[in-house]
């Protein structure tokens, strides 16, 4: 340590001593590594806006559905009972009908998406219901014109959020019928709003699925999808279980007319894309710091040059080829972690005004910290190799006839 | 005498070959220990090629070259760094004192690099700084020093640690007259502390100081007398 020590004070000394090119050259590295630590924070913070923000939109649902054109089987209500007493700890399963048509209220006509389930297509959305009531079973065994619908939705159709009681008359292919409010959804999160930008308004109306199966012509005793909610951890898990079970129920194994897929899916899918966008990014500012790099390799090959006296005189007296590389190699080294140190200062600076002005969370790990402080580092060892090198191996009497 | 020095048939040939240049040719030296020793001639003469050779700065083209009996003429780089700083203590004509550093800090060098634990080394830099009268400029830059002081501290980074051999390179060529004399009465008090010093130069005046006088001519030795005109005194 003692001689390491003494390279190490000396290489400090020289840096100070030149401050001002000492602090030109370290720019590039600052803003590498500044660029790197906000790109980082941004990208888990993005990663992090974006998974609680589904969340907030979808609940935790998986799909399974039957390729209607590789198999006659249809899932039936018994695979309801069935699912729903194999799977004991999740939240249900329910039928799942998606029709468009119009609705018409106090206010006018307008397009609408209609949904028809169990009573657990309650978890579909995970807004909860904040007036009135979702349908429950009896009124879906009893096939009651009831309904569901947003508040945003409610204000439309009939200019009020208090609309439960109120009654709107729905159309799909020609039929019409009348249905009672009978609860209100919460209204939408920001990522909602930002998906839905610029899309054409639909209302969103849910309702039991044998109701909308009377009225308007559906099949409800045979489905070719299914949804099956539960909650976020076990999700996955238990939709496999439900694809094995119908499986061996349908007598489908060896084909690939059933398939399933959960929101826990499209989370990570959603992740990837994110992750790809960050490793652009930090791509990007990786170069800028490899071009931070090469202008500390240039300083400090102009440095060399400056100090071949410097170097003749060391050797004369004693430098091994290893001390003279020691000191260069620190002095690079230095230069960079004190960049490095800057710009996550600079990073962090910046991450928290970015993150601050979109609305994420601004997230620093100290894996990334500790990170850049390493990699600059190692930035000032990689560049300063080179001319430590030539510097060692100057022969003293060339560098002393100078 | 002890053998300290031993050339045996050197040569060195700069640019082999056609414009071959022969700085040295076949030149046998030995000098012992505790010997003052002069090595004068004119530039071009061979004299900065032998003094390289004695400083193990250069390797020859061919013969040997002993230093305390051990082969010295075909080590490492780092071999060679090891041996002149343990060895021999160079006093340049130019300095060479390290800009950036005080003068403590440039006698400490060469005691850093072979390994000398900080308070040892503070030690012996003080008391080599003291011996060539610098007490008080020890935090001083080279740039804030005079030519005579500056060659005091390069002298006493030369001692600091003890070399057997000091090797002075025209120590008085950048200097006035009052330091000459002021340097070469310090080199004398050295010889007469037990120090083998070898000063090469191209001044009669500075040789006849020595005890032994080699003159050198186009790469050979013309002559190796004791000097008639030594006088003991410091």
């Amino acid at each position: 340590m003692g001689k390491f020590g003494e390279y190490f004070k000396s290489a400090i000394k020289q840096i100070i001593g030149n401050g001002y090119r000492t602090l030109m050259t370290m720019l590039g590295i600052v803003i590498g590594i500044a660029a790197v630590i906000a790109v980082v924070a941004l990208g888990n913070g993005m990663s992090e806006f974006v998974k609680s923000q589904l969340n907030d939109i979808a609940g935790n649902y998986g799909q399974l559905n039957i390729n209607t054109s590789k198999t006659s089987e249809r899932f039936t209500r018994d695979d309801i009972a069935n699912l729903e007493e194999a799977l004991p700890d999740i939240k249900g399963v329910s039928p799942d009908f998606t029709s468009y048509g119009k609705v018409t209220g106090r206010k006018g006509t307008f397009s609408a998406s209609i949904s028809g389930g169990a009573e657990s297509l309650e978890n579909y959305l995970s807004n909860g219901i904040v007036k009135g009531s979702y349908f429950n079973k009896q009124q879906v065994d009893s096939s009651q014109r009831v309904c569901v619908m947003l508040l945003d939705d409610a204000k439309k159709i009939f200019g009020t959020e208090d609309a439960v009681g109120m009654e709107l008359d729905i159309t799909v292919y020609g039929k019409t019928a009348t249905y009672t409010v009978i609860g209100l959804r919460d209204h939408m999160n920001e990522m909602y709003t930002f998906l839905m930008e610029g899309q054409e308004y639909y209302a969103q109306i849910e309702m039991p699925y044998t109701a909308l199966g009377a009225d308007f012509d559906y099949d409800t005793e045979q489905f070719s999808s299914l949804l099956l909610f539960d909650d976020q951890q076990t999700l996955s898990d238990s939709v496999s279980k439900a694809e094995n079970l119908l499986i061996n129920a349908h007598g489908l194994r060896g084909t690939s007319a059933l398939s399933a897929y959960s929101m826990a899916d499209f989370a990570d899918q959603l992740n990837q894309i994110l992750g790809y966008a960050q490793s652009f990014l930090l791509l990007v500012s990786v170069i800028s710091l490899v071009v931070g790099g090469i202008g500390v390799m240039n300083i400090m090959l102009v440095s060399v040059t400056e100090r071949t006296r410097e170097i003749g005189i060391r050797k004369s007296i004693g430098a091994s080829t290893g001390a003279i590389m020691t000191q260069f190699l620190s002095e690079a080294a230095i230069l960079t972690l004190l960049g490095g140190i800057v710009g996550i200062i600079l990073g962090i600076i910046a991450a928290h005004l970015i993150c601050t002005a979109i609305g994420f969370d601004v997230i620093i790990t100290p894996t990334s910290v500790g990170g850049a402080a390493l990699f600059s580092i190692m930035i000032g060892l990689f560049f300063g190799l080179y001319p430590a090198r030539k510097a060692a191996k100057m022969k003293p009497i060339d560098a002393l006839r100078l | 005498m002890k053998k300290l020095v031993e050339i045996k048939d050197v040569s060195k040939i700069y640019n082999p070959g056609e414009n071959e240049v022969r700085a040295l040719s076949h030149v046998n030296l030995t000098i012992g220990e505790g010997e003052f020793v002069a090595i004068i001639g004119q530039s071009g003469s061979g004299k900065s090629t032998l003094m390289n050779m004695l400083g193990c700065l250069d390797t020859p083209t061919s013969g040997k070259y002993f230093l305390h009996g051990q082969d010295v003429s075909h080590m490492s780089d780092d071999e060679q760094s090891d041996i002149r700083n343990r060895e021999i203590g160079f006093i340049f004509q130019g300095f060479n004192l390290i800009p950036s550093l005080t003068a403590l800090e440039n006698v400490e060098l060469p005691l850093i690099y072979r390994g000398v634990s900080k308070k040892e080394r503070l030690r012996l830099a003080n008391a080599a700084l003291n011996s060539v009268g610098l007490e008080k400029r020890k935090t001083h830059k080279p740039s804030e020093m005079s030519g005579g002081q500056q060659q005091r501290v390069a002298i006493a980074r030369a001692i600091a640690q003890a070399p057997p051999i000091l090797l002075a390179d025209e120590p008085t060529g950048n200097l006035d007259t009052h330091s000459t004399k002021e340097i070469i009465r310090i080199i004398k008090r050295l010889y007469h502390e037990g120090r083998t010093v070898i000063i090469i130069t191209h001044d009669p005046g500075i040789a006849k100081q020595a005890k032994r006088i080699i003159t050198i001519s186009d790469g050979m030795i013309q002559s190796d007398i004791k000097n008639p005109e030594y006088k003991d005194e410091i």
